[in-house]
């Protein structure tokens, strides 16, 4: 048998990561539709939230309704790509996609809170708001589970692993 | 309802935090020793949904599922450092002391009327639940219920883990049961199968482990001192007493941990004899009962049945298997009145064959579908007559112990020998195997002959037999445990679960 070589020396020895990393091997999952409907349902949230605060907030300035109609339309198109299987490559953008969209959401979550954005002050300290909320959680789980595929812990659509034993 | 709680349910609450604890950590020592999940019944390599093991198998050579037991730290895991032996007997005895705590925290529930602090009464908890869900969204802690000392969301929480997550934590962990699921199949076909009944389990050890996360977190958010002296005292009074008494009693629960740690690892035989004697006399009064009814259809068969322990190595064997067993003989002998010795065509002759297609279960975890055909116990055991004094069966194979049992590593080696009960031998399916899925037994499950042995795990059905004694005590053979694993790997005689 064999087991997958953890480096002993440098920085990851020094920090203790090396342990963390290692105990983050012992975790693989093959359950690739279900990773990507996981991701597709993450992402179907956010846009169906990013929906609710245009509705609700559509006296916001111009340039932040076209950010919310970007984000909505980011994350169905990345949950599209996702989806298709059969061009490995668009598969791959739409994950990048989601990613992409889940850090903008995320960013814009703490911009607009801690330093404010032009023509939105009230948002600065709203930290209680509850749809606002969703969409940061929304966005961190996709990029966790995003650098889950990433590093090998879990596989996507169309992939399978190629486990002999 | 008064917000007090009564002392039982308080001095339950820290019992079932132990019992809890130690059911994980054994839990996820019987993992280790197969720690791949699947859906389906036959295990087959490269189809499970989650593994949890960093090692790979040889592609070049036969290797076996004790090559692949991994190794975990006794943080994680009871005691750790691959003893599932040492694991099952605290995960058994555990739950013995869980199930009784659980019988009787629902009893007073429902006797003192404490159920309604648990048990939702009205529909409107599910808006309340909502309402609930969404204030905590807001990072802001909802109103407790009228009268009460959670939410309602908590309230949803703490009914479903009582009375939906617990009795199907104690469902999934029987249908894993060999002797059950022989006789009453559909149990274990209720859950989806074996396998399916593996992989619920652990998702319910998982659903615990994170009530319990969430539990500490809200306990944390809402006033740990409060919410420990209610869990301590019984209501809301001398706070800073109430902290450290809790800080106190968790560190008391680590220290058993630590010291059932230890006296596993240091003396896992004095665990063994302890716990063994204890968990068998529970196996033997529920468990014991049961025989197999199994009669799989042949469309169930497995497409590979994974090897557990390699074949003899020796010469001897090897001619034997080269001449197809022709010259190999079975000696049956010790308290009996009748000694004889067979050839494979005399124990084919002896009797028509009997047939059954069933579900093997491996102590690992794995299993798989076969069709066994071979002569049962029984007509052996009828044919040598056993003298009164007999009591047990000790199957002597050719199996030499000292290149395939990474589960008990500096060990000496030896043959491999199982020792069952003889009142086993006259249960149906009870089963001296010469022929598997139609053909010959293959060299790799134990030709020429195995047991099978279908309401008990996998390691007590001797393979590459070569010796049956009758014999009235085991305690002289090998180190007295009955049985090579037993010995060595302190797994418990009787297996049937």
């Amino acid at each position: 048998m064999a087991t997958e070589p953890i480096r002993r020396r440098g920085p990851l020895h020094w920090t203790g990561l090396g342990k963390l990393v290692s105990f983050y091997r012992y975790f693989a999952f093959n359950a690739p539709k279900t990773t990507t409907a996981g991701g597709m349902a993450l992402l179907g949230a956010t846009a169906v939230a990013q929906m609710f605060l245009l509705i609700r907030h559509f006296d916001v300035p111009a340039y932040v309704v076209v950010w919310f109609l970007l984000m909505i339309i980011g994350s169905l198109l990345a949950a599209f790509a996702m989806s298709v299987g059969t061009v490995p490559s668009l598969t791959r953008s739409g994950w990048a996609l989601g990613s992409a969209v889940s850090l903008a959401s995320i960013t814009m979550y703490f911009a607009s809170r801690a330093v404010g954005l032009p023509g939105l002050p009230q948002m600065v300290g709203r930290w209680h708001y509850p749809l606002g909320n969703l969409t940061l959680a929304m966005g961190l789980l996709f990029l966790a589970l995003h650098f889950s595929v990433v590093t090998g812990m879990n596989v996507a659509y169309p992939r399978t692993r190629c486990w002999h034993d | 309802m008064h917000n007090d709680f009564p002392a039982w349910l308080r001095i339950e609450h820290w019992l079932n935090v132990l019992f809890v604890t130690l059911l994980i950590r054994s839990g996820i020592e019987i993992l280790g020793t197969h720690p791949k999940l699947y859906w389906r019944d036959h295990s087959r390599p490269g189809t499970e949904w989650a593994r949890f093991t960093r090692k790979t198998m040889p592609k070049d050579k036969l290797y076996d599922t004790l090559d692949e037991e991994e190794d975990y730290s006794p943080i994680v895991s009871l005691p750790g450092h691959k003893k599932i032996g040492i694991g099952r007997h605290w995960h058994f005895f555990t739950v013995v002391g869980w199930l009784l705590l659980g019988i009787s925290y629902v009893i007073l529930l429902f006797a003192t009327g404490q159920w309604r602090r648990y048990l939702p009464t009205s529909w409107d908890i599910f808006p309340a639940a909502w309402h609930d869900l969404v204030t905590y969204d807001r990072f802001q802690l909802p109103p407790m219920m009228p009268g009460q000392p959670f939410d309602a969301l908590q309230k949803l929480t703490y009914a479903g883990v009582i009375f939906v997550l617990a009795p199907f934590q104690i469902l999934t962990g029987l249908a894993q049961a060999p002797a059950l699921e022989a006789r009453f199949p559909w149990f274990v076909q209720m859950w989806g199968g074996r396998q399916a009944a593996r992989s619920l389990h652990y998702l319910g050890l998982l659903a615990f482990v994170v009530f319990t996360a969430g539990h500490l977190m809200m306990i944390t958010f809402w006033g740990w001192p409060r919410l420990n002296a209610l869990m301590i005292f019984g209501s809301a009074r001398n706070l800073t007493l109430a902290f450290w008494l809790s800080l106190a009693i968790i560190a008391a629960i680590v220290a058993v941990h630590v010291a059932v740690t230890v006296w596993s690892l240091r003396s896992p035989r004095s665990v063994q004899r302890r716990l063994g004697a204890f968990n068998g006399v529970v196996k033997r009064l529920l468990l014991r009962p049961c025989r197999s009814r199994q009669d799989y259809p042949v469309s169930a068969i497995s497409p590979q049945h994974r090897v557990n322990g390699k074949p003899p190595d020796c010469d001897a064997y090897k001619i034997m298997a080269v001449h197809d067993f022709a010259n190999w003989e079975l000696r049956v002998g010790g308290l009996v009145e009748n000694p004889v010795t067979l050839t494979l065509a005399d124990i084919r002759a002896l009797r028509g064959k009997q047939t059954q297609c069933v579900l093997h279960n491996c102590v690992q975890g794995w299993s798989s579908v076969g069709k066994w055909g071979g002569l049962p116990l029984r007509d052996l055991v009828e044919l040598v007559r056993p003298l009164p004094e007999a009591r047990y069966i000790c199957f002597l194979t050719m199996q030499e112990n000292r290149r395939d049992e990474p589960s008990a590593p500096g060990v000496g080696g030896g043959q491999f020998y199982e020792v069952i009960d003889l009142e086993l031998a006259y249960y149906p399916q009870v089963l001296l195997a010469y022929e598997m899925n139609g053909e010959p037994l293959p060299i790799k499950h134990g030709a020429p002959l195995r047991l099978r042995l279908e309401t008990q795990v996998g390691f007590k059905m001797a393979k590459w037999i070569e010796q049956i004694e009758f014999v009235a005590d085991y305690s002289k053979i090998g180190m007295g445990m009955g049985g090579w694993r037993e010995d060595n790997a302190y797994f418990d005689k009787d297996v049937e679960i």
